[in-house]
């Protein structure tokens, strides 16, 4: 995001113009703007950083060497130090912003200053923000017309310093001990704002020397020293020199060479290139030999990683003598000066908020912007392994790790927003910052710079590349999170450039992450909470409930037992065989004697020695209620002297047929007038197989020799289903019935008549068969079933049985059942009544 | 009183206790009457079935003897995948058989006897004797009932959409009415299908509680 220098109002990264105004939106590198708002200002107290005030002295290695990379890269456990330390050097900015707010919100220049650094860091995020967007709004208004006059303003403060210390190290403002704070530059006219705005902001880069309450000056961090910004034995100049320790600091740069002062630039607009940016080039060109050049360029490329628009070039190269940004620097340099293109100060210089200033500050340590932004292409695409410790290893870590923060990614990559509470303002704004930098092709603040190349990115910078998911990012301070709400999603780059760089996984939906995050840690109890539900109530277990219950259910059977043995003889009298006989005497048993007389017409047509096939279809379940109408059948076709073949289609009917058979036996011989053929598999296809009726094993051999019923003596005359004279079966279900009733016709075609026993629970269904026989060719002639049908049969065959003794007790159940029956209709209608 | 008796006096309190609710006796009993009923079933299969077609097969080797083993053995094969194949062989003859024998009893042991019954039952008062009998005749009556019973059974599962056409409310009045008598001999059939079930659970309880009576001595 871009502050507009005219009106002030906030437009979005990329944009050239205003949206409210109009006005050109100049915009300078964000880690110029950084950088500048660094060192301007004494060190930040950031917590868990421990950032040196590097000593202001030319640095003898790249930079970042000495910095701690094992710090920078180390993947964080629960707070990333570098993240805490980069919070601290926020924090130490925003105090010392804080101590000029007036100076900072009319000259955005001024937030650069060197003020001291305040105990309450992150409250004062505000106000630090405040000032860089103050000062940004400066340099915007002295853009274009001002660049030279910021040059010529930054010239005579820092005369001699700039080639004097060209080693000088543009450190920050965090922990340079030594070092003399940035002060902040004097307020100046808005027109002028911008060429002091960045002599100062450059001017501070020198490491303060009164540093405010509590800050110790500390010496300059390597990576400056390294580019010859700082000079670490130098003492820290006071903010009015600024300009000339400007000079100093950024030192011989190749441009300041060239115009013999290495300073900040020349006061002609035509120049391609600032005067800061041409010092670093030189820097760069005239650094020494130093420890793993992607170690030592991380830091830089990271400081400059915003305005990268080229997608990161992954060239791991860690062996390498010089890093790649400062390769890319001097063929920055080189190409320059070939093509000697005209540098627009405006471009390096635009308008920015406080937080851009600081991205501007940190981006100044690098060359400028024509080679800036290829060198932020460079280390944008390249994650460097980090560089090994050597030197100063604090100031390094929070360098480093505001390097890899501010770097930006590419557009084409979104970022997923880290967790409000996370992201510092100004690293929101450095991200914000990237893609209005990148959006702008024609920014001015950007001189022409040919594109690095990004397979020669640093593989240090190619690893801070960030990634498509999101990164979790440790919760920052609640102070910072209302601030952090307007920041713009331009910082989740930068965080998730660090996140990928330091190994953390991405969190695709961080919002989602701490939900989930506060359910889990709920309490136990809350999370254990049982969702009321309607359990069946669950049987008792205890054996004294179930024995003292199983008592009281005894005592109140025996209770009825012996009111009903009381009251079986009147019982009895009332309902009992007498009665029922009586009963079939009247009108109202005449539908059921007809049906009787039906079933055993055929029985009775029964000559000696026919074949009788019997079914029996019912199981122990049923026994109670098929048994007795069985056994009354059987006993009236045996006493008409008939041959009797029981079957069954259920595996539990053959030993009840035989049971059967046997309480005959002692009358009517098994084996004689009696043979079990015992069990047809199949059901409808076991029937069938009474196709092969003769070779049909017996279920019990009656002289323990014959196997089949054709071997039997007796029964050797049966050649088929045709020898069978009268089909009855003893069916407790409709099924059953149907089986015999839809195959056997079709076997026996319909010659032997059919007779069908049923329980009281399939008359209903077996009736329509017989209802059907006079216009179909059903087969079933008769009918019958229940108990009364059983004692009423027991009667006409004289043999009075357990269903006749059954009579008395079923009447009085009818009757019971009759009465609850009557009781429930009135009940039922008496609630509808009662609702109505 | 044999130990039998005793045994099954007991299994039957056990089973009773289900009055009370779920309990462990009521799982005993429970189990036990079905594990001895399958372990029943498994007996008589294996001496009335398996074992005289393996004798046969044994003894008199032949393709009506052989081939039902094969089959079978088709069919246990069927566990290896690669036998799958040649398992569907004895699927298809099982299935193939019963489903002719079960379809082919519905149609015409079942469905077509219906339908010719119904459609030969009179309403002609000349086919029941004299003039008026037929209003003492059962069968008239009879043959009115299921005449009635018949039609409204049918529209009441009819599908209920609104019928279209010019005599639309004719036809959905007709619908409707035959319907409701349709619900109506439903719903007399599903009582009398009640009452009858009740009558043949309260034998098999009555027959019980005689047992009862009759282990213990008092009847």
């Amino acid at each position: 995001m871009s502050i507009c220098p005219n009106c002030g109002a906030s437009n979005q990264a990329g944009s050239t113009t205003c949206v409210q105004c109009g006005k050109l939106l100049e915009v300078i590198p964000d880690w110029l703007e950084l950088l500048l708002a660094r060192y301007g200002e004494p060190m930040p107290a950031f917590e868990g950083i421990s950032v040196e005030c590097v000593p202001s002295a030319a640095p003898t290695e790249p930079l970042g060497a000495q910095r701690a990379l094992s710090d920078v890269v180390q993947p964080p456990t629960d707070v990333p130090p570098e993240d805490v330390e980069l919070l601290s050097e926020v924090e130490k900015l925003r105090r010392s912003a804080k101590d000029q707010p007036a100076f900072v919100e009319a000259q955005p220049s001024e937030e650069t200053s060197t003020s001291t650094v305040t105990s309450a860091a992150h409250k004062e995020i505000d106000d630090w923000l405040a000032e860089l967007r103050a000062l940004q709004e400066k340099t915007a208004l002295n853009s274009a017309p001002t660049m030279p006059s910021e040059e010529s303003a930054l010239e005579p403060a820092q005369p001699a310093s700039s080639e004097s210390h060209p080693e000088q190290e543009i450190s920050p403002s965090l922990e340079l001990p030594g070092e003399p704070a940035p002060t902040k530059q004097p307020d100046t006219v808005p027109g002028e704002t911008l060429a002091p705005s960045i002599e100062e902001r450059l001017g501070v880069l020198v490491p303060p020397t009164d540093t405010a309450e509590g800050v110790p000056e500390e010496p300059a961090p390597e990576w400056l020293r390294e580019l010859g910004l700082v000079q670490p034995e130098q003492p820290v100049a006071p903010s009015t020199g600024d300009s000339g320790r400007l000079s100093e600091t950024l030192g011989p740069l190749p441009v300041a060479e060239a115009s013999t002062t290495g300073e900040l630039g020349e006061s002609s607009s035509e120049e391609e290139i600032p005067d800061w940016l041409k010092r670093l080039i030189a820097i760069s060109s005239q650094m020494p030999e130093s420890p793993p050049p992607g170690e030592v360029a991380e830091p830089t490329q990271a400081l400059v990683r915003g305005e990268s628009e080229t997608p990161p070039a992954a060239e791991p190269a860690p062996e390498e003598p010089l890093p790649d940004w400062l390769r890319e620097l001097e063929a920055m340099q080189t190409t320059r000066l070939s093509t000697a293109t005209p540098s627009e100060e405006e471009e390096t210089i635009p308008p920015r908020s406080k937080e851009e200033d600081l991205t501007g500050v940190q981006e100044a340590v690098v060359p400028p912007s024509p080679g800036a932004e290829e060198v932020t292409t460079i280390p944008a695409a390249q994650g460097e392994e980090p560089s090994p410790t050597v030197g100063e290893e604090h100031p390094a870590e929070w360098l480093a790790e505001l390097e890899e923060l501010i770097e930006r990614p590419p557009a084409s990559q979104p970022t997923p927003p880290p967790a409000e509470e996370e992201v510092p303002d100004w690293l929101r704004e450095l991200a914000a910052e990237k893609p209005e930098a990148m959006a702008e092709p024609q920014a001015p603040a950007v001189p022409e710079i040919p594109q690095p190349e990004p397979a020669e990115l640093p593989q240090w910078v190619s690893q801070l590349r960030p990634t498509e998911a999101a990164a979790e990012v440790p919760p920052a301070e609640p102070a910072a999170a209302p601030l952090e709400e307007a920041v713009p999603t331009g910082g989740e780059d930068v965080i998730e450039t660090l996140r990928a760089s330091l190994g953390i996984p991405q969190v695709p939906d961080v919002e989602g992450a701490e939900m989930f995050r506060e359910i889990v840690s709920e309490p136990l109890e809350t999370a254990l909470t049982p969702v009321p539900e309607e359990v069946e109530p669950t049987p008792r277990r205890n054996a004294v409930t179930v024995i003292i219950w199983a008592l009281i259910f005894a005592a109140i059977l025996l209770g009825i037992a012996i009111l009903s043995l009381a009251l079986l003889a009147r019982v009895q009298e009332l309902l009992g065989e007498t009665a029922f006989q009586r009963f079939l005497n009247t009108p109202a048993a005449a539908g059921l004697v007809a049906s009787l007389e039906q079933f055993r017409k055929p029985v009775t047509a029964i000559h000696q020695g026919d074949v009788v096939l019997f079914s029996i279809e019912y199981t122990p379940a049923t026994a109670a209620e098929m048994q007795p109408l069985a056994s009354v059948i059987l006993r009236d076709l045996l006493e008409r002297r008939a041959r009797v073949l029981t079957v069954s289609l259920q595996p539990e009917g053959a030993p009840l047929a035989q049971r059967l058979l046997d309480e005959a036996n002692d009358t009517y011989p098994y084996g004689q007038y009696t043979l079990n053929l015992g069990y047809l598999p199949g059901e409808a296809i076991g029937v069938r197989s009474l196709a092969y009726l003769r070779n049909r094993q017996v279920y019990a051999s009656p002289d323990g020799v014959c196997q089949f019923l054709g071997e039997c003596p007796g029964w050797r005359d049966i050649r088929g289903i045709e020898d069978v004279a009268l089909f009855i079966t003893v069916a407790d279900s409709a099924e059953s019935t149907r089986w015999w009733i839809e195959q056997l016709p079709v076997l026996s075609s319909g010659e032997p008549p059919m007779l069908a026993a049923v329980s009281a629970v399939a008359l209903p269904t077996v009736r329509p068969y017989l209802t059907s026989a006079a216009a179909a060719r059903s087969r079933l002639t008769g009918l019958i079933g229940g108990t009364i049908a059983t004692a009423a049969y027991e009667i006409y065959t004289g043999k009075p049985g357990r269903a006749l003794n059954m009579v008395a007790a079923q009447s009085a159940a009818h009757l019971g059942l009759v009465a609850v029956a009557l009781a429930g209709i009135f009940a039922g209608i008496r609630t509808r009544t009662d609702h109505h | 009183m044999s130990a039998e008796t005793i045994v099954a006096a007991i299994l039957t309190f056990m089973v009773w206790s289900y009055i009370l609710g779920d309990n462990p006796a009521f799982r005993i009993a429970e189990h036990l009457l079905v594990g001895t009923a399958a372990g029943y079933v498994a007996i008589v299969v294996w001496f009335q079935v398996i074992g005289p077609a393996l004798h046969d097969m044994v003894l008199q080797p032949s393709p009506t003897t052989v081939l039902p083993f094969v089959l079978c053995a088709l069919l246990a094969a069927r566990r290896w995948p690669f036998m799958r194949p040649w398992a569907a062989v004895s699927l298809a003859f099982l299935v193939g058989v019963g489903s002719s024998l079960a379809i082919g009893g519905a149609l015409f042991g079942t469905l077509w006897s219906q339908v010719l019954a119904t459609a030969s039952l009179s309403l002609n008062p000349a086919d029941f004797g004299e003039s008026q009998m037929f209003l003492t005749s059962n069968s008239f009556w009879q043959n009115l009932a299921i005449l009635i019973g018949t039609i409204g059974t049918f529209c009441y599962f009819a599908f209920r959409i609104r019928p279209g056409g010019p005599l639309r409310d004719l036809r959905a009045a007709f619908i409707r009415f035959w319907g409701g008598v349709g619900l109506w001999m439903i719903m007399m059939t599903l009582g009398a299908l009640f009452a009858n079930a009740a009558m043949s659970r309260f034998t098999l309880l009555i027959d019980r509680v005689q047992w009862l009576l009759q282990v213990f001595g008092l009847r």
